[in-house]
């Protein structure tokens, strides 16, 4: 399955409450969409975040966010390096 | 434009509208209104090209001003004054100027502006000197926002022009170093984070041989991008600075500016206006005692006056200054005053009550009348006086808070046996501008003894030449300051460039360019900041470091452009030296220093909700409209606690503008319940003019709440509403909302459960999975939303999809318009385009092009609105179906692969070859059909798959597993397809037999 990176960026910074939030409301929708979160990474000043997520499409990664209201800037399509 | 009297001949007036507004006759300069509302008018007047309506105008410069058609027919009268009345043209509807008697600098800009490419060079240079400074300089209305937002827009247009121009006359005197150096400065002054000019600034200064100036413009560049953008400059800079010479012209030598302090003294002692002095001490001491309100222009000496007066009387003083910035701090004038006290200046059995003041202790209390929240300041002022006179000294009254003019209408009201004397100042025209003010003075009718304080008399004029030492032309210097004192001081200190014939305005430019660069960058983040300026968080904006800082300040001090002041703050020693400080920075580097000290002064804002106001200010001079909407509530609240309503009125005001600049969603609907909740408590009581068009906007954000299951905001919108109805009279609307209030968490509860159930069936059915669960789960929804009367999107969407499924194309198109329109009046941006997508869909299948292409031509607008995704080529894909148009449809379909949306990019595929195999082309329909084939398999979309798979079949060719056309359902009613899916199959099962 195609690995897909989701970019948010938040002003003021995400509190860790509204994260919890948007995870409940994401959850469901997931399962639906056919769309598998892998990780995530946050940063310090809760400014930025970045989400991994597999999926068969990049709209279907879009519309679990928008079905969610969380907030994104960008969704692209990437390969693994290691 | 009418034009009245034409055969009267006019003089054409020159205006100009870059740098300082200034209207000329002749080169003569006419005396414009004081009032900065007034002149922004005229500003905005000379600015537009057709007639502009009252309405229009009372928005942008009244819009909550008691009665907005009455302020903006004395502004016109005192324009028309100025101008003369044949100048302006004005109905019962519209106002405008005749643009024939009056020439503008930006029109004659604008007239050049489409052929900067082929205008001759003089012809461009002249334009450029025509663009003299930032447009309408000095006229920053922050508290109009209309006018804010207008002016905002036309600095940054007018700033695009202005680059454009330098650019091309930079390329044109490429062959002249020193001439294209000039313009190179511009526009690094212009836009200080645009690397290419620096770099184009150092490459002529390498070319005219000054390595050490390209060098400094580099380090300026890094420490510019470092300490304001967070970033380092790209490689071309050092890469600039090693470019080889080429050129090196002869060049004189510049002008040395020393940043070195005149060593002459600066003696600062009082001089004359003793008829003045005389006229207030005899107001003072009369039985009762009248209230001196001392009138001038800025620089006059109004608060060197006061001073003297505070001196001479020998009470105990009270003093302070409003702040233009700090107009909506609740009591913030008198908190200054009593802040400004000496502990030791006052007996020891009132120090206690003081420092209750002081800690706001009184308004901590629950609510009280007006009466008794001034109380303990009268009792303080009372007692104070018992210990022995106390005279107040308030300075630049035009600025003063509505709160802080309550408190001194009911101290003048109730202390007419204390010994307390009161001495106030404002500037001469603005004060027009302050409602509050101007109805404290009618108020106090015959009590008031105003005193219009004019320039120094010619003898006091030399005698304070001579007491500054001012050497040179002194007679000439009088003759030009006009006796005003803060304009001979300037030209007492100027150094031997200024000449005499320099405005005000250029002088106080002059004083601070004298200044070392590093300094002049303090004092512009000084200036930013205001009047009152905390020097550690100035510091910590500019980035500098506390040593280097300390040495600077120093340095701004011995130029007398700033002074300390107790508690680690500092001020300008006259605003309009901060006023000319600020003005020389470039609109876009303002804006940026403003953001920075909103985020700097907002990490304190919840603990210190005094500082709320300041944040809003610079949040909304950098555009943080978020952040600004946020300082606004704290703010609101506080203002609200202090019982200033007024403030807090307008307060709530400006916090529901910026809001309303957020994107749609629940965060917005927060916000504006919470500024309307501010509003709404602040106004009532008073008129109930503004409550229906409240009532109106809050029903609005009450059913976006409810939309979002948002039961806080719901209960609390349906308070306020109720508390409107209450003061509208409308006794039963109001208890029906504190009812709605009392459920709302219920409410919200089965909305929560109505969206929940419906979402679900809507995704099933989108996706086509699991379709006799999505019909149950649908069916539950409707009965649950009709039992609740609840009306959500998701459900009628979902009814919508369940009858497209099952083939009832005309049902289905009727529910989405529904749906649609639900989307739209809860501003849900994503649903809107989901449906308008849907509705596309159907009118396709239904062959009803014209609905299909209204619907993706709405889709396409909305799409640019809700940020990256596949919206906009599909509505290019729809478009193209709908219109029949191959090549357009290849176009679009290459989009859409790109956007990666595979469930529309089979659909439209399998469209587009239903359409071919219709016309005929075969071949076309077959590669149509294969290419949706492959991608509905590489998401395992079952419908579309098999529609490709039939659709080819049925022109005799096979894509796929051809097992796989063995298994499409005999039965026709089976829920794993469309209806148009089974129609085809069974039309493929038909061409087997």
């Amino acid at each position: 399955m195609p690995k897909f990176i989701v970019e948010r960026n938040f002003e003021p910074p995400l509190s860790q409450e509204d994260l919890s939030a948007t995870e409940e409301r994401m959850a469901p929708c997931l399962d639906l969409y056919d769309v598998t979160w892998l990780r995530s990474y946050w940063s310090e000043d809760r400014k930025r975040m970045i989400c991994e997520y597999e999926a068969r499409d990049s709209e279907s990664v879009r519309n679990v966010q928008r079905e969610a209201g969380a907030k994104f800037e960008r969704v692209w399509m990437a390969d693994l390096l290691e | 434009m009418p034009i009245a009297g034409e055969n009267v001949q006019t003089v054409v007036l020159r205006a100009e509208l870059f740098g300082h507004l200034r209207v000329s006759d002749d080169g003569r300069d006419i005396a414009l209104p004081a009032s900065k509302k007034t002149r922004g008018l005229l500003g905005y007047l000379l600015s537009s090209e057709r007639a502009q309506s009252r309405s229009e105008l009372c928005d942008l410069l009244w819009e909550d001003a008691e009665d907005p058609r009455a302020a903006l027919r004395w502004s016109l009268s005192k324009i028309r004054t100025a101008l003369g009345p044949e100048r302006l043209v004005a109905d019962r509807n519209t106002v405008a100027l005749r643009r024939d008697m009056i020439a503008t600098d930006v029109a004659m800009v604008e007239a050049v502006s489409n052929q900067f490419d082929s205008a001759p060079t003089d012809e461009l240079m002249r334009t450029q000197a025509l663009l003299r400074g930032e447009f309408l300089n000095g006229l920053d209305l922050p508290q109009c926002y209309g006018f804010h937002e207008w002016c905002q827009a036309e600095r940054s247009r007018l700033g695009r022009l202005h680059e454009q121009l330098l650019t091309t006359l930079l390329s044109r005197t490429r062959h002249d170093p020193q001439q294209a150096l000039e313009f190179a400065h511009k526009l690094v002054g212009l836009n200080p984070f645009d690397e290419a000019a620096h770099i184009r600034v150092i490459e002529l200064q390498l070319a005219l041989g000054r390595a050490a100036d390209a060098a400094a413009q580099a380090a300026q560049c890094r420490k510019i991008f470092r300490t304001e953008l967070g970033i380092e400059p790209s490689s071309a800079l050092d890469q600039a600075c090693r470019a080889p010479v080429t050129i090196r012209p002869a060049t004189p030598k510049g002008r040395e500016v020393s940043a070195a302090p005149s060593k002459r003294a600066a003696p600062t002692g009082f001089v004359g206006r003793q008829e003045e002095l005389a006229l207030i001490r005899d107001a003072l001491e009369r039985e009762p005692a009248e209230i001196v309100l001392i009138v001038g222009a800025p620089g006059i000496g109004k608060s060197a006056l006061l001073s003297e007066v505070g001196r001479q009387s020998g009470a105990l003083r009270l003093s302070a200054r409003a702040v233009e910035v700090e107009r909506l701090r609740p009591l913030g004038l008198w908190r200054d005053a009593l802040r400004a006290l000496s502990m030791d200046d006052i007996d020891p059995t009132l120090r206690d009550a003081l420092r209750d003041l002081l800690a706001n202790r009184v308004e901590t209390a629950t609510v009280r009348s007006e009466e008794q929240h001034f109380e303990p300041f009268r009792a303080f002022l009372s007692a104070l006086a018992a210990t022995g006179p106390v005279l107040v000294t308030l300075d630049d009254l035009q600025w003063m808070e509505p709160s802080s003019c309550a408190l001194l209408s009911y101290l003048i009201r109730n202390l007419k046996t204390a010994p307390v004397r009161f001495c106030l100042s404002a500037r001469a025209g603005e004060i027009d501008d302050n409602d509050a003010v101007q109805s404290l003075l009618s108020g106090l009718g015959d009590r008031i003894r105003r005193l219009s304080l004019t320039g120094l008399s010619m003898d006091d004029a030399l005698t304070l030449a001579r007491s500054l030492q001012m050497t040179g032309e002194v007679e000439e210097c009088v003759r030009r300051a006009q006796g005003n004192p803060l304009y001979l001081r300037v030209l007492s200190q100027r150094d031997a460039v200024l000449t005499t014939s320099a405005s005000l305005d250029e002088a106080l430019s002059n004083r601070i360019e004298r200044l070392s660069q590093p300094a002049i960058n303090l004092a512009s983040w000084a200036s930013v900041f205001g009047r009152s300026i905390p020097m550690e968080q100035a510091v910590e904006a500019s980035g500098l470091e506390v040593s280097t800082a300390l040495d600077l300040i120093e340095e701004l001090e011995r130029h007398e452009i700033t002074r300390s002041l107790d508690g680690g703050t500092c001020e300008f020693t006259h605003d309009l030296i901060r006023d000319a400080t600020y003005e020389r920075l470039s609109h876009s580097r303002r804006r940026l220093m403003h953001g920075r000290i909103a985020d700097l002064l907002a990490r304190d804002m919840e603990t210190a909700p005094d500082q709320s106001v300041q944040v809003m200010h610079h949040a909304a001079m950098s555009d943080r409209h978020e952040l600004a909407a946020r300082a606004a509530v704290l703010a609101g609240d506080h203002a609200l606690r202090a019982l200033a309503n007024a403030e807090a009125a307008e307060i709530a005001l400006k916090g529901l503008f910026h809001a309303g600049k957020l994107g749609p969603g629940p965060a917005r609907i927060s916000l504006l319940i919470q500024l309307y909740r501010c509003r709404v408590l602040a106004l009532s009581g008073s008129s109930t003019e503004k409550f229906p068009k409240l009532v109106a906007e809050l029903e609005t954000q009450i059913s976006l709440a409810s939309q979002h299951a948002m039961a806080p905001e719901v209960a609390e919108g349906e308070y306020l509403l109720s508390v409107l109805y209450q003061e509208l009279g409308d006794l039963e609307a109001a208890s029906r909302a504190t009812a709605r209030a009392a459920s709302a968490a219920s409410r919200m509860k089965a909305q929560k459960r109505v969206r929940q159930l419906a979402n679900s069936a809507r995704c099933l059915l989108e996706l086509g999975r699991d379709v006799p669960k999505a019909e149950e789960l649908c069916r539950d929804a409707r009965a649950f939303a009709e039992e609740e009367g609840i009306a959500d999107v998701e459900v009628i969407w979902s009814q919508g999809l369940l009858a497209y499924w099952q083939g009832d194309l005309a049902k289905a198109a009727d529910k989405l318009d529904t749906a649609l329109a639900l989307a739209r009046d809860n501003e849900d941006r994503w649903r809107e385009c989901k449906c308008l997508t849907w509705a596309a869909m159907i009118a396709l299948e239904r062959d009803l092009p014209p609905s299909a292409i209204a619907f993706a031509e709405d889709l396409r607008t909305l799409a640019d609105k809700i940020g990256e995704g596949a919206m906009a080529p599909l509505a290019e894909t729809f478009l193209a179906l709908a219109h029949d148009d191959s090549e357009a449809l290849d176009v679009a379909l290459i989009s859409l692969e790109r956007a990666d949306d595979k469930f529309h990019l089979a659909y439209a595929l399998n469209l587009a070859a239903e359409k071919e195999a219709r016309q005929g082309n075969r071949s076309r329909a077959v590669e149509l059909a294969t290419r949706a084939y492959a991608v509905a398999d590489a998401i395992d979309n079952s419908n579309e798959r098999a529609l490709a798979q039939a659709q080819a079949h049925l022109l005799g060719e096979t894509v796929g597993d051809p097992k796989a056309v063995l298994e499409w359902p005999s039965d026709a009613s089976s829920p794993a397809f469309t209806a148009r899916v089974r129609h085809i199959l069974s039309r493929a099962a038909r061409h087997d037999s």
